[in-house]
């Protein structure tokens, strides 16, 4: 019916002139999608060393190794181990987690509340509530959705249909859909049970496991601005429902009064009545209760049970044993009599990595506990005495990320918690945890390298804490500029930019409000600039920032530079850019500054806004891309432009798939219209100069916190700093420079590569070990890419290789999906013949000589149709052998290649003609006849037993059976495998080989010479065929 | 006019996208089962016997062979330098012969084994017969595979086993599987993804290639299949 209906609706619509089909048709070009980009894919590389912000843990009782965590910006991950192995489940969705809860009675439903809730600075944004009813497989947002924070999801023990969840609300600015929501239909529909007004939402909810119709929940007013953190105010309570979170009443008796803050509750689960809690106040206070709740009363404790009540809010009471308090906070502190007193098991730092927000205890066994710190997952066996650390997260908070010119290069980069780290960006075997080297601790943000001199490095910790380093002798050198007599105080940003010359590997910029330029390491600064920024003293008040709880980290720092760019087509010409909304350009070096901070508001960017990156172009000087993110009002559009006249005007970029505030602009070194995006959700391209973008999430998560993007000069790899996901690399993007719209229009199109050295590799990867992450190395393959604009769905999809000669050399399968195509090719030939007939395989079968660099044609079929195209193998430039070595190599290699197939066709030939017998045998009874053909055969098989490993059985691989083949396939291998020369032992061995294959050779001729007339000779009498030996046109004819 | 005409296009948007997001698990079942030749020619079907090619790279190929019973029994051969693998299930057990480091005796299959090969008997993938099998369907929404859109449905087995179907929304033709089966303590899953659908000259539709390596030369319904194929044969 409906089919009719809009066949109707189709005839009438064509027949009706219409303005649109009046007006000039616009070129037919195809978007670029997101998926057809899914091959240009990002490899992860860590680090786990040190792993992430962990927010959430929640594991299924019933079977405890299957657990789910939630990191501050990496999303969610499960391990089904206990641990030792976890996977992500959630990366088609925001990375900011703000909860897990995991149904107990059907553990295969998880829901999972979107929006970190420890209120710090950098804190992301969330999108909702979502659910799984697979263990993660999929997953559906049911609710919530402009939430942004999520603190936590209760479940009433068993309705599962019954659901709570506390939302703090907006961060940033006022907005209603915040507080105490209840769902009765498993999360269909929902209602606000608990609102308070629109600057106060609920930080906790808790379910009593035996009365499940009695819940609590703490409401909670705060506010953050860009230069303060306001937590506290009259609405902040805590209030007790009895009919299942309907309807609420406040609890105050034996709570402090006036304003209260963030308050966190816990229950004894073995003694719900036994209630603790801790009250952000005036006076934060740790304060019990006996009686449900109703009453309560203070509890003397000390600063590391109250510190950061804000950011700090776990609080677990043991299940089975009332008296077991746990307070992870600052610390880790536990309390063994009900709460009266709290120790540390462990001394700050030498246990965990302080600052936790999360922990789980396995029911079945309460020695086991698992933590959710700052710096990772931590495990316990011992009831929280001693931890172990899961180094298999790679949930890394990186800020900036620098690469630098060595070989392989290094990438250098800061995170949160966790300190300025380098690495290796390949490691022969993948890089490991250990390839992760520490250059400085607090929180990490910019970290250059000096490209003349690989010790040395600059790096900082927050607030403007900057060093230089000398990696070889271990010494830090603070050159953090200070104020000069009479100065005011210096006002460094949270995240102090540290900025190299794209010009001139000595100089090196600061900024405080001021701007700095080093030439000599940070000997001496030169102030280059005036008060950059608004300098409003409203906005300077830190020291009384945190509302009821002072909170001062320099995380508030406000009037600051931010960001800092030095044009790469003219040193005279700097930008800085402000959290304050100034865009600061200088065209002298500093002598004289504008700001144009007006100009980029006319273009529809709201004045003001933090002015996150900046990006002179490098292929016209007036040109200049920028960057602004205005959250820390509410507003976290997107905001990225682009201007022609050196920032007098400018024009806003958009996209429908734009989701948050942008951190960095990148312009292709190579590619003037190819610009790379970075957001709080998401990580885009555009190969059009800025007119449309896509979503890049091919092995990246979709909603990736993108704050950095550098693009390598040499490697052309993109190099992307996340927020959550730590380092991850696109290996070589020169296809993606090609990438056109003529290439998107066409059906069929290939991509340019790069020319791919000839070689097997020199990095490889190994398996992660349980329990350690391990990052993997580019692919160094050679890549066949082509573009489809429809998928394939009828017939195959085949690619020809053809030599340097235009000789066709083998076919392999392409892939056909809609897009970008790359199919893997290893350059070698195709492997000899394997020698058959033995018990095991010939391993020689299974790989092949390298072919040779030069120009090799290949053919793309499909549909019915043939496209031509040319892939370019060059010489190793990692190679260590010299040409001499290398010709010798292929010599052998070959001449080992070629002694294969000979023993190959030896080989066929005897198991052709014991085969050949086999069937003439049951044909005929002739006594003679038989005993002839047994005895021939037997020689036969005698034969090849001398020259294979015959062995039957399952321990064959001990028996140490190496006959001829085995051991001309070990010399093969030895040979074929390495790219440089031979050993003068495999060349005698080689060579004594053949002798061995000559004469089985021989003792094959005598064999079948002295058979085979006698037995063609009865065989005719009895008119039976003759039996006839292989022939090596036959043979080769052979399929293997 | 222009109302009219407005409203027109908007009337078409509206039934076009119902289209594309009407359905239910059943719907979308059913159409798929159509497209694969309709449920009486796959409920007529006794036997099934495949050959094809598995392309090991540069030019090698490793040949294949399938036998199945539906719901009952299966064999699958893998040759390679001459040396054949097999594996066989019939019922809830299986045995199997790995030549190549040396043994050819056949050997029981291990549980997790059998039960995992059992996904393979049913080339329907638990759609044929569903709710009579005691399976229930879910609709899960729709999805990007490669480039292009899926509906995604849940099939969950009586026996506690999940399949993912991945159905192209224009040819509802399923794409992709996710198989997963949990043993004791374990959960093991499994992918794969079909392409290259053909028609059989019995009049079923089925995937000729699967992954991006196999190749599926003959399908061949309703040829006698000799019980002893998998029969477990004795040690040497």
């Amino acid at each position: 019916m409906q089919k009719i209906l809009l066949l109707i609706i189709i005839f009438m619509i064509n027949n009706i002139p219409s303005e649109a089909q009046n007006k000039k048709s616009t070129a037919n070009n195809t978007p670029l999608k997101s998926a057809a980009l899914s091959k240009i894919a990002a490899r992860h590389i860590g680090p786990a060393a040190m792993s992430g912000r962990v927010t959430a843990i929640a594991g299924v009782n019933k079977d405890p190794r299957i657990m789910y965590v939630g990191a501050a910006g990496g999303g969610v991950w499960k391990t089904t181990t206990g641990g030792s192995r976890f996977k992500p489940v959630f990366d088609k969705y925001c990375q900011s987690i703000g909860d897990i809860a995991i149904d107990q009675q059907n553990p295969e439903t998880v829901w999972v509340g979107t929006g970190e809730s420890n209120m710090r600075n950098t804190t992301s944004v969330g999108t909702g509530l979502y659910k799984t009813t697979d263990g993660g497989e999929f997953w559906t947002r049911v609710g919530l959705e402009n939430t942004e924070h999520i603190a936590k999801i209760a479940i009433h023990p068993t309705n599962s249909n019954i659901v709570l969840v506390a939302a703090p609300g907006h961060l940033w600015d006022a907005n209603e859909e915040r507080g105490l929501f209840k769902t009765t239909d498993g999360g269909k529909t929902w209602k606000k049970t608990l609102y308070i007004d629109k600057n106060t939402g609920c930080a906790d909810v808790l379910i009593n496991p035996n009365n499940p119709n009695i819940v609590y929940a703490t409401t909670w007013q705060f506010r953050r601005t860009p230069h303060s953190f306001d937590s506290g105010g009259k609405a902040s309570a805590l209030y007790k429902s009895t009919d299942g979170g309907d309807t609420w009443k406040k609890i105050t008796n034996g709570l402090p009064t006036g304003d209260l803050g963030r308050i966190a509750i816990a229950l004894a689960p073995s003694a719900p009545d036994n209630m603790f809690a801790i009250v952000e106040a005036k006076e934060t206070g740790l304060y019990m209760s006996t009686d449900g709740g109703e009453t309560w009363k203070a509890q003397s404790a000390t600063s590391n049970v109250t510190a950061r009540p804000f950011y700090f809010s776990t609080l677990v009471v043991d299940p089975t044993d009332a008296k077991r308090v746990y307070r992870p906070a600052l610390t880790f502190s536990i309390s063994t009599d009900g709460g009266y007193s709290f120790a540390e098991p462990e001394y700050f730092g030498g246990g965990v990595h302080p600052d936790h927000h999360a922990l789980w205890i396995n029911p079945q066994n309460t020695s086991h506990l698992y933590l959710g710190t700052d710096g990772g997952v931590y495990v316990s066996f011992d009831k929280g005495n001693n931890w172990i650390l899961l180094k298999n997260l790679p949930i890394s908070q990186a800020y900036h990320v620098a690469v630098d010119n060595q070989q392989p290069y290094h990438v250098y980069t800061g995170f949160q918690d966790n300190g300025s780290w380098a690495a290796p960006s390949r490691k022969a075997g993948g890089i490991r945890n250990g390839d992760w080297k520490s250059l400085m601790g607090g929180d990490g943000f910019w970290v250059q390298p000096d490209l003349s001199n690989p010790d040395i490095v600059y790096a900082e910790y927050q607030g403007g804490n900057m060093s230089r380093i000398n990696l070889k002798t271990n010494e830090q050198l603070d050159i953090q500029p200070y104020p000069a007599a009479g100065e005011a105080k210096l006002r460094w940003n949270w995240n102090t930019p540290i900025v190299k010359s794209p010009s001139n590997n000595n100089i090196l910029y600061t900024g405080a409000q001021y701007l700095y330029k080093t030439e000599n390491g940070g000997i001496t600064w030169q102030k280059i600039s005036g008060d950059l920024t608004t300098d409003d003293h409203k906005k300077q008040d830190q020291e009384n920032s945190g509302g009821l709880t002072e909170d001062n980290t320099s995380a508030e720092n406000h009037c600051t530079i931010f960001t800092i760019a030095e044009s790469p087509l003219d040193a005279n010409q700097i930008w800085v850019g402000t959290d304050d909304g100034n865009l600061q350009l200088t065209t002298n070096s500093g002598k004289t500054w504008t700001n144009l901070a007006a100009n980029y508001a006319k273009c529809g960017i709201a004045p003001g806004s933090w002015v996150s990156s900046i990006e002179p172009s490098r292929f016209d000087k007036n040109t200049v891309y920028a960057t602004f993110d205005n959250h820390a009002y509410g507003d976290c559009k997107t905001y990225v432009a682009k201007s022609t006249d050196l920032g007098k005007t400018w024009t806003l970029f958009s996209s429908p798939d734009f989701k948050s505030f942008a951190h960095k602009i990148k312009e292709d070194l190579q590619n003037k219209n190819l610009l790379f995006l970075g957001t709080e959700m998401g990580l885009f391209v555009s190969i059009d100069g800025g007119t449309n973008w896509t979503v890049m999430k091919g092995n990246i998560p979709e909603y990736a916190m993108v704050r950095d993007i550098t693009i390598h000069p040499q490697t052309n790899d993109l190099v992307i700093a996340t927020h959550g996901r730590g380092i991850l690399i696109v290996d070589d993007i020169t296809p993606l420079r090609k990438l056109s719209s003529d290439i998107l229009n066409a059906d069929v199109a290939f991509i340019e590569t790069s020319p791919t050295p000839s070689t097997n590799g020199h990095y490889g990867w190994s398996w992660a070990d349980a329990g350690e992450f391990v990052g993997r190395n580019p692919n160094e393959n050679a890549q066949i890419m082509y573009y489809l604009k429809e998928r394939v769905t009828k017939g195959d999809v085949k690619i020809e290789i053809y030599d340097t000669q235009g000789k066709f050399l083998y076919d392999m399968p392409g892939t056909k999906r809609k897009g970008i195509n790359v199919v893997d090719w290893n350059m070698q030939m195709k492997p000899p013949k394997p020698v058959k007939g033995g018990s095991t395989l010939d391993n020689s079968g299974f790989y092949a000589p390298l072919l040779p660099p030069g120009k090799y044609k290949i053919k793309l079929k499909l549909n019915g149709k043939e496209y031509e195209s040319y892939l370019t193998l060059i010489k190793d430039p990692l190679s260590a052998h010299n040409t001499a070595d290398q010709q010798l190599q292929q010599k052998t290699a070959m001449d080992a290649y070629n002694t294969t197939e000979d023993l190959a066709f030896l080989a066929a030939q005897i198991v052709d003609m014991r085969e050949k017998i086999a069937q003439i045998q049951p044909q005929n009874n002739n006594e003679a006849l038989q005993k002839q053909l047994q005895t021939y055969s037997d020689s036969l098989n005698n034969l090849r037993k001398n020259i294979m490993a015959t062995k039957e059985g399952t321990n064959v691989g001990f028996s140490n059976d190496e006959k001829l083949r085995e051991n001309l396939s070990k010399i093969y291998g030895a040979v074929v495998s390495y790219e440089g020369r031979p050993t003068d032992s495999h060349i005698a061995r080689l060579n004594g080989l053949q002798v061995e294959i000559k004469d089985a050779q021989k003792r094959l001729a005598d064999i079948n010479n002295q058979n085979l007339p006698a037995l063609n000779e009865a065989l005719a009498k009895l008119n039976l065929p003759p039996l006839t030996t292989l022939s090596k046109e036959a043979f080769d004819a052979m399929k293997d | 006019m222009h109302i009219y005409k407005f409203s027109l296009y908007l009337l078409t948007l509206i039934l076009s996208t119902n289209m594309l997001v009407a359905q239910t698990a059943d719907e979308i079942i059913n159409k798929t089962l159509e497209n694969m030749g309709g449920t009486t020619k796959l409920n007529a079907i006794k036997t099934i016997t495949q050959e094809g090619k598995v392309d090991m790279g540069q030019g090698r190929e490793a040949p294949i062979k399938r036998y199945i019973i539906p719901n009952k029994a299966l064999r699958n051969e893998f040759s390679l330098q001459g040396q054949t693998m097999v594996t066989t299930i019939e019922g809830n057990a299986g045995w199997a012969i790995r030549p190549f480091g040396g043994n050819k005796n056949a050997e029981p299959l291990p549980e997790e084994d059998v039960k995992t090969t059992q996904f393979e008997w049913d080339i329907t993938g638990g759609l044929l017969n569903y709710a009579q099998n005691g399976s229930t369907a879910e609709y899960l929404g729709t999805d990007d595979f490669e480039g292009t859109d899926v509906y995604v449905v849940r099939l969950t087995l009586k026996t506690g086993q999940i399949i993912y179907h991945y159905i192209d929304t224009e040819t509802y033709q399923t794409l992709k599987k996710v198989t997963k089966v949990k043993l004791g303590d374990k959960e093991q899953r499994n992918e794969e993804t079909y392409s290259n659908f053909e028609k059989t000259d019995y009049g079923i539709v089925v995937p000729h290639s699967i992954g991006e390596q196999v190749t599926i030369t003959k399908t061949l319904i309703n040829q006698p299949i000799d019980d002893n194929l998998f029969k477990m044969p004795a040690k040497k």
